[in-house]
């Protein structure tokens, strides 16, 4: 095999298969990286066996053929090669990577050993906007669990029915729901893709302006301009989040996003270790507190349209922040209860979008 | 005339303030204000912790049986206490005292000894400052408070005692003698029931009386140490400095057993039983732990200690025993025989909070905790506990009794 590259190209596609499956591989072979070339095409794929990546580009193939080098190195030794063009040549034992005046040999990792791709299995797939993709991967993941002991909420819901595709995560302090238009195959369809994998698809989408969305029975498959990831789903229930959202909430704060993102952001700095954010909502706005015996109070007032009984609610500030985050537009609406049951923030009028965050108790 | 940057001859405040618990309520719930309200149990044997001016007017006072207080004033509103908001009011106040000098000791939730030595230059005469204060408190709390100016401690105190309700006493260095002569001398620090049974055998009934009488007499009567105690506030001297007191850093409870256990659910039971302890004690305080600590000793008197930080704030028995049985169990050991177990609380500086999750109901031993303080206000220490501690009678085999202290 040999072929030859601009630098750039290489080297972003590759550190996006590395990225994209991480590092928990545990077989030797798996640290490697595939690289194929034939007819004007060259790929770079990589695994650990959960999540697959590969990366598609268009180079200068002399001559077609496969090799495995070692992912970590060839990432490294590519981001430190001079601009222009790179030119690799591999065979069964070895490759040779050259850029500049520079030349790198590195011992290949057998290919035969390296998994094969399997194609995704009786998949529901389906085009999406690509920017639109982004954004929600990028509302929900956040709200995804990261503790192990309960894999479902690692996962994001991915629901279609009724030309809608939905995504929801939950880490069960907040759950974050995003709605987009679904134009592929109408049959309901309930998957949970591990968010990981899901956050690293979005970012291939990235500069595309399509993205294509496979859902099979063990595996999903998020394609964009010659990137592909497919990755296993999470068994399991994840929890019905429809029976949690409130139906209505007696009191709804509208305030100004920017203004309320930055007083979260100010006031949290005296709400460390888990100490949470008070809201004191009432008639003309909202009063931001937080505070610790040891180290002292923050007080903001947040001008703002209340309508509803004056409340009191704290929340965990990370959550509280990220939701507000999440919000597009200018205004938020958060609507509570009480103190102790949820907390729903939306754009003015926008359906699309929910972020439901648990108060934290304070008396 | 003195020079004038010499320290002030009353240079001491006592801040008491008046009717605090009661006063806190009537201001949380203005439907109780100008009536008749005790803070206290209710019950049976339930006992007023304070009774506002109007109930006072009744005879009602604090630590009466609440049957009784019920008998005196018919109309009387009974309120369960709320410490949690007492502590906080507390805290607002002694802010105030604190704007004035650094030199703050407070002795309770309702009163303070300050020394205001240095901070005529900026704030006045003592006695100016003790009016600045009560404005401060009353417009800024909306609460009343009396304070008693005097050249000592002792002597303060005696004086807000005096000023109350809503006044200032000011006992001037010279005066002192006229100001205590008239007083009983079960007023004095120090006089309680028996020693003013002993003083009056005497015939001393008057602090006057107790200054005329002989130091020989009353050393034979009383006994050396409280005779000179008594010969020197009699005098108005008292020495003591005004203390700053750190808060409490950790609260712990530890238990000593007759006989050495090993069965694992006696000692899980002992953990649980020293966890409400600990934490019956938080709640009483206001403040929740960040830290649990447990404490072994084994027979052979070797003694370890293993910690560990909550992810929040706690203030229930259920959450500290579940950590101190967590660390408990943790240890490398084979039904080890325990001769002492110890339950820690540190990291106090925060209040409980509890990090609510989506679908599931609050921790329900927040509310279960505040019931059985509310209980045992009203109905003593022991009227109600844990069914897990509670069903610790000794039993046959290792029965987990107490060591005497």
């Amino acid at each position: 095999m040999k072929i030859r590259i601009e630098r750039d190209q290489i080297a972003d596609a590759v550190a996006w298969v590395l990225r994209s499956v991480g590092s928990k591989a545990t077989l030797p072979v798996l640290g490697g990286i595939l690289v194929e070339a034939s007819d004007g095409k060259i790929s770079f794929s990589g695994t650990d066996l959960e999540i697959a990546g590969r990366a598609e580009i268009e180079g200068a193939v002399e001559q077609s053929g496969r090799a495995v080098l070692p992912g970590r190195l060839l990432n490294d030794i590519l981001r430190s090669l001079p601009e222009g063009s790179v030119t690799i040549e591999a065979d069964a034992a070895q490759g040779k990577i050259t850029g500049g005046a520079a030349e790198f040999t590195l011992r290949a990792l057998p290919h035969e050993d390296f998994p094969a791709f399997q194609g995704l299995d009786a998949a529901v797939a389906g085009v999406l906007d690509a920017k639109q993709f982004l954004q929600a991967v990028g509302q929900v993941v956040r709200a995804a669990s990261h503790d192990e002991a309960r894999p479902i909420l690692t996962g994001v819901l991915i629901e279609i029915a009724d030309g809608k595709i939905t995504l929801a995560a939950t880490d069960s302090y907040r759950l974050s729901v995003r709605e987009l238009p679904w134009s592929g195959p109408s049959e309901p369809i309930r998957r949970v893709v591990p968010a990981r994998a899901l956050a690293e698809a979005a970012r291939a989408a990235d500069a595309e302006s399509e993205v294509k969305l496979s859902l099979g029975e063990s595996q999903a498959g998020v394609e964009a301009g010659g990137r592909r990831l497919t990755t296993r789903l999470i068994e399991g229930e994840f929890p019905n989040w429809r029976q949690l959202v409130p139906e209505d909430q007696p009191n709804k704060l509208t305030i100004d996003r920017e203004t309320f993102a930055e007083s979260v952001r100010r006031v949290g700095i005296l709400a460390q270790q888990g100490v949470p954010v008070r809201l004191e909502l009432g008639e003309g706005g909202v009063k931001l507190t937080a505070g610790t015996q040891d180290l002292g109070d923050a007080v903001e007032h947040v001008a703002a349209s209340y309508a509803g009984q004056p409340n009191l609610v704290a929340f965990n500030p990370t959550y509280l922040s990220e939701g507000i985050a999440a919000i597009e537009g200018a205004e938020v609406v958060l609507g509570v209860r009480d103190g102790l049951k949820p907390a729903v923030m939306r754009a003015p009028g926008d359906e699309s979008f929910l972020y439901l965050l648990m108060p934290v108790r304070v008396s | 005339m003195p020079p004038p940057n010499a320290p002030p001859p009353e240079p001491f405040l006592h801040v008491d303030m008046d009717a605090f618990y009661a006063s806190v309520e009537a201001k949380h719930d203005p439907s109780l204000k100008g009536v008749p309200v005790a803070v206290g149990g209710s019950g049976p044997r339930g006992v007023v912790m304070s009774a506002s001016y109007e109930a006072r007017k009744f005879g009602v006072r604090s630590a009466m049986p609440s049957a009784r207080a019920r008998r005196l004033c018919p109309n009387l509103t009974f309120v369960s206490p709320n410490f949690s908001r007492y502590k906080a009011e507390s805290e607002k106040v002694i802010e105030i005292f604190f704007s004035f000098t650094p030199l703050v000791e407070q002795i309770s939730l309702d009163e303070a000894f300050l020394d205001v030595s240095g901070a005529s230059r900026l704030f006045g005469e003592p006695a100016t400052i003790a009016q600045r204060i009560r404005e401060r408190v009353r417009d800024e709390r909306e609460l009343v408070c009396s304070v008693g100016v005097a050249p000592n401690k002792f002597l303060a105190k005696l004086a807000s005692a005096k000023a109350k309700p809503d006044g200032v006493c000011h006992v001037k260095a010279g005066e002192t003698a006229a100001f205590l002569d008239p007083l009983p001398v079960q007023d004095l620090w120090g006089v309680g029931e028996q020693t003013a049974t002993a003083l009056e055998r005497l015939g001393v009934r008057t602090v006057a009386e107790l200054r005329a009488l002989p130091d020989g007499v009353l050393q034979r009567a009383l006994g050396p140490g409280l005779a000179g105690h008594l010969h020197d506030i009699a005098r108005g001297r008292d020495e003591r400095a005004v203390v700053v007191h750190e808060p409490a850093k950790q609260v712990s409870a530890e238990e000593t057993f007759d006989t050495d256990l090993d069965a694992p659910e006696h000692l899980h039971r002992e953990l649980l039983r020293l966890a409400e302890r600990v934490a019956t004690r938080l709640r009483k305080d206001g403040v929740a732990a960040r830290t649990v600590t447990v404490k072994v000793r084994f027979a052979n008197f070797k003694t370890i200690t293993r910690s560990r930080t909550m992810a929040e704030p706690s203030d229930t028995g259920a959450r500290l025993y579940a950590t101190a049985r967590d660390l408990f169990n943790a240890l490398p050991l084979d039904r080890p025989r325990v001769r002492l177990l110890g339950v820690a609380a540190t990291g106090l500086g925060l209040s409980a909070t509890e990090q609510l999750r989506i679908g599931t109901r609050p921790d329900p031993w927040r509310d279960a905790s505040a019931a059985m303080d509310k209980v045992r206000t009203r109905f003593g220490a022991d009227a109600v506990d844990l069914a897990a501690i509670a069903d610790s009678e000794p039993r046959a085999d290792t029965p987990p009794r107490r060591r005497k202290k």
